[in-house]
């Protein structure tokens, strides 16, 4: 299997070698056809006011997009502009509708959020940080924490969890270097561990730790995106957050101890001179204009300029100022990911517009009102439905499809459409298999050969994503205080 | 040589262009930190044809206003009309006006009065305009706030009554015309009943006691049994009317009125405009993009500082609007002079028959 994506969270393409992956792709692409022809064919016609076949023909087109996305014949993104184009073209909606995405104020902050955290990691600032800390850790108890403490730091600041671990990755395995001569992988698969769950564990804590939360984000109703902001997401994840942290702090301990004692102490984790090269313009600008993001987005309520345009406008500084130098515009800038998040914000207008939300609610979910009366059960499903889901499918596909109906359950059900969400995103993030998460493969790469006890981290894994489900359920308790369920 | 350096070209350029930019994003900090701020704060969904309308009234007033802030908040308490979910989203809405921190709330409908809005009256930092409101003012204590107008939500009586008079002489009837109110008992339905039962000049109709139902099995048996009281049907409202009594499941609303206009053995008058919508063949109601257009003016006037709201009396909606469908009315017992017709027609609030003439 090789990435396709730069992002990496959503499809893998598939490798080409593989006889089974070619059957797949043969059964797919026919499917891809079939599949709409069918349901054009052979379903009864769906008749809601104001629209005649559109419609029936939108959903046909969704279908084969859907078979494209479980198939991952395609990359991510070019489904998705496979039903922008189709409903362009037969002329389903107004162009407005099904290109909104496009003009969505999110389109604007993960543009200019994915250009700030470029100028961040070329910078070299965060490294330079890394290494300032390590200076002074002399231990691999220590250096594991500090590592954590570092993932967990930039993950609201770098929202691709991709090029967090393409950060980190090579950093720790740097660091391990000295402990590659030790017979017990103790310490190498602790600060492995550490490395990993930095980056990781907190990725629906805040908005801006995972370019999945902006898609979410941008599909919720219009009043719950201003509910969400940074500030709202994180008030509304607290429990979420407290718990991972606490359980963490307590499991990581029994699986791996709290890093063996080592010879190879002090000088030996001071493996660079990176920290020791002077501080560049762009290191500074980079995080003056990050520190000044953040801070404006804190007080936006002072002074009404909404983060999204704070954003922009960071953007466009770094832009002015020649910090963003026009072929890193071109080559750097995650166009596939903002095409895809467009296309997945035009396909919820159009859904919307035809109003085949309610139609999908009045005709299907409402015959299981028990389920969607007790809010336990209710949460229990979409774990349920999602963890099974993620056994064959990646984190973007399960989210892209089961978006749309969790929304129009949790409208018609009377909870918030972001608590619906958050738990959709968060159990997606569960993983017990090292082929259901693709930044766990990107970030393993770089340990090849360094003598990891995968098996002990894969247990921890497990360990941990079922307390991600008691995160969840005690969350439950929280969002009723918060009067969100 | 630093300060050589310093006044390098290059350094120069970098200087003016940051000065540049810091004059352009102080001038756009200082607008917007002191641009005001109106919260419109629906009771109900955006899908609800009565908020679509106001918010259209609304929006012929505010549009082109890109000096204010303009934020919309829905509470959807029509899809769950359940207090604890009333309480719920009253929370959720309170503590949106809390940290918005609005110059004027543009309150629509009873439900934000009594969860949201009755919690700021007096409260001279935030301005309050209602639209919609069929309880009195009183029921809030706005009849006594310092910092509230608004306008109130009544049916149309007196268009009502012409209405009624105009088809029981078609009918031949006589007076006194009898009509009988039946709805659906939600909190909103019973402040219309007791104001229609307030009013005194209905004569020559008599309005007779209403039969608000809980469920669509009383609904049926009221809607049936009605020909042997009454002459006509008032509907006003009808989308919490549940299966059964255990109130888990609501019936659509849509199915309500297509099993009453088909079954109605009387002839059946909408007095909210959606009624037609939904299935009547003729409404007298209440304009909602009156309530719209009125109270987005009282809002503007006061977020401009060109008044208080304690400066602007509390308003009525005198006016009908006409709402008819083509294809019902044909069907139906009634016949309306052809100035309600053209009166439909020019506000837009006539639903035209699918099969034209043409096309047949």
């Amino acid at each position: 299997m090789t990435d396709k994506t730069i992002d990496g969270e959503f499809f893998k393409e598939p490798s080409k070698n593989s006889v089974t992956r070619d059957i797949a792709d043969i059964v797919g692409w026919i499917l891809s056809v079939i599949l709409p022809l069918s349901l054009y064919l052979f379903t009864p016609p769906i008749e809601i006011d104001g629209f005649g076949n559109e419609p029936k023909l939108f959903l046909c087109v969704l279908s084969s997009a859907g078979v494209m996305w479980t198939f991952s014949l395609l990359p991510e993104f070019i489904p998705g502009i496979f039903v922008l184009l189709s409903t362009l073209l037969l002329s389903l909606v107004d162009s407005p509708v099904v290109l909104s995405g496009f003009s969505s104020p999110t389109f604007t902050t993960v543009l200019s959020i994915i250009a700030m955290t470029m100028v961040i990691i070329d910078s070299g600032v965060m490294k330079r940080f890394l290494l300032y800390l390590l200076r002074h850790v002399h231990s691999p108890c220590l250096a594991g924490w500090v590592l954590f403490g570092f993932g967990s730091l930039i993950t609201p600041i770098l929202p691709s969890i991709i090029s967090r671990a393409q950060l980190l990755g090579p950093l720790v395995k740097d660091i391990s270097k000295p402990f590659e001569s030790e017979k017990d992988p103790q310490n190498r698969t602790f600060l492995f561990a550490n490395g990993f769950y930095g980056l990781s564990l907190l990725s629906s804590s805040f908005l801006s730790a995972s370019l999945l939360n902006f898609i979410v984000l941008s599909l919720l109703p219009l009043q719950e995106q201003e509910q969400f902001q940074s500030q709202g997401w994180f008030k509304g994840a607290l429990v979420i957050t407290v718990v991972l942290l606490f359980f963490y702090f307590l499991i990581l301990p029994i699986f791996f101890g709290t890093g063996k004692k080592s010879q190879k102490t002090g000088k030996t984790l001071t493996f660079s001179n990176d920290q020791t090269k002077r501080i560049q313009a762009k290191e500074v600008v980079s995080l003056g204009v990050l520190l000044t993001f953040f801070v404006g987005t804190l007080t936006s309520n002072y002074h009404r300029i909404p983060s999204s345009w704070l954003a922009f406008l960071a953007f466009f500084l770094l832009l002015v100022f020649g910090f963003i130098q026009i072929d890193d515009f071109r080559k750097k800038i995650d166009w596939p990911y903002l095409f895809f998040l467009s296309s997945i914000v035009g396909i919820s207008s159009t859904f919307k517009t035809m109003g085949l939300d309610l139609w999908l609610y009045n005709n299907f979910l409402t015959f299981i009102p028990e389920i969607l009366n007790d809010k336990l059960t209710l949460f229990g499903a979409i774990t349920a439905v999602t963890l099974i889901l993620r056994l064959v499918l990646p984190v973007g596909a399960v989210v892209t499809l089961l978006i749309p109906t969790a929304l129009a359950i949790a409208t018609k059900v009377g909870v918030s459409g972001w608590s619906v969400s958050i738990v959709l995103l968060f159990v997606a993030d569960i993983w017990f298999f090292p082929y259901q998460c693709t930044f766990y493969q990107i970030y393993r790469s770089d340990f090849e050969g360094s003598g990891i006890s995968e098996k002990r981290f894969l247990l921890s894994n497990a360990a941990l994503s079922l307390v991600k489900i008691l995160a969840l359920f005690l969350s439950i308790y929280y969002w009723k205080y918060l009067s969100l369920i | 040589m630093m300060i050589k350096n310093f006044f390098s070209l290059k350094n120069t350029k970098k200087t003016i262009m940051a000065l540049c930019l810091c004059i352009v994003a102080g001038y756009c900090f200082t607008v917007s930190m002191h641009r005001k701020t109106l919260l419109i704060l629906h009771s109900y969904s955006a899908d609800y044809a009565w908020v679509r309308d106001v918010n259209i009234g609304i929006k012929r007033i505010i549009r082109n206003k890109s000096n204010y802030n303009i934020l919309w908040h829905y509470m959807d308490t029509k899809n769950h009309p359940f207090p604890e979910y009333k309480q719920r989203a009253g929370t959720i809405a309170r503590r949106v006006v809390d940290y918005v921190k609005p110059d004027v709330v543009l309150a629509v409908d009873d439900d934000a009065q009594e969860y949201v809005m009755k919690n700021y009256l007096n409260k001279d930092n935030i301005q309050i305009v209602f639209a919609g409101v069929n309880a009195k003012p009183e029921q809030y204590g706005y009849d006594k706030g310092t910092n509230v107008t608004g306008v109130l939500e009544r049916i149309p009586y007196e268009g009502v009554k012409e209405a009624i008079k105009t088809q029981a002489k078609r009918l031949g009837l006589k007076p006194p015309y009898r009509a009988i109110h039946i709805s659906d008992q939600s909190l909103i339905v019973k402040y219309d009943d007791i104001n229609m039962h307030e009013y005194k000049n209905w004569a020559p109709l008599e309005l007779l006691p209403s039969k608000l139902v809980l469920t669509f099995d009383e609904w049926k048996k009221a809607v049936l049994e009605s020909k042997v009281i009454a002459d006509f049907i008032l509907i006003s409202n009808y989308r919490t009317v549940y299966t059964d009594e255990s109130k888990k499941m609501r019936v659509p609303f849509q199915k309500v009125m297509e099993w009453t206009f088909k079954n109605a053995p009387i002839p059946v008058i909408g007095v909210n405009g959606f009624v037609c919508e939904d299935g009547a063949a003729v409404s007298i109601a209440t304009s909602p993009f009156e309530q719209g257009e009125t109270s987005a003016m009282m809002a503007l006037a006061i977020l401009d500082g060109k008044t208080k709201a304690s400066d602007i009396p509390i308003q009525n909606s005198p006016y009908p609007m006409v709402f008819m469908d083509e294809g019902r009315l044909k069907t139906s017992e009634l016949n309306f002079p052809q100035l309600y017709t053209a009166f439909a027609m020019a506000t837009n609030n006539y639903i035209r028959s699918t099969i034209t003439h043409w096309s047949r």
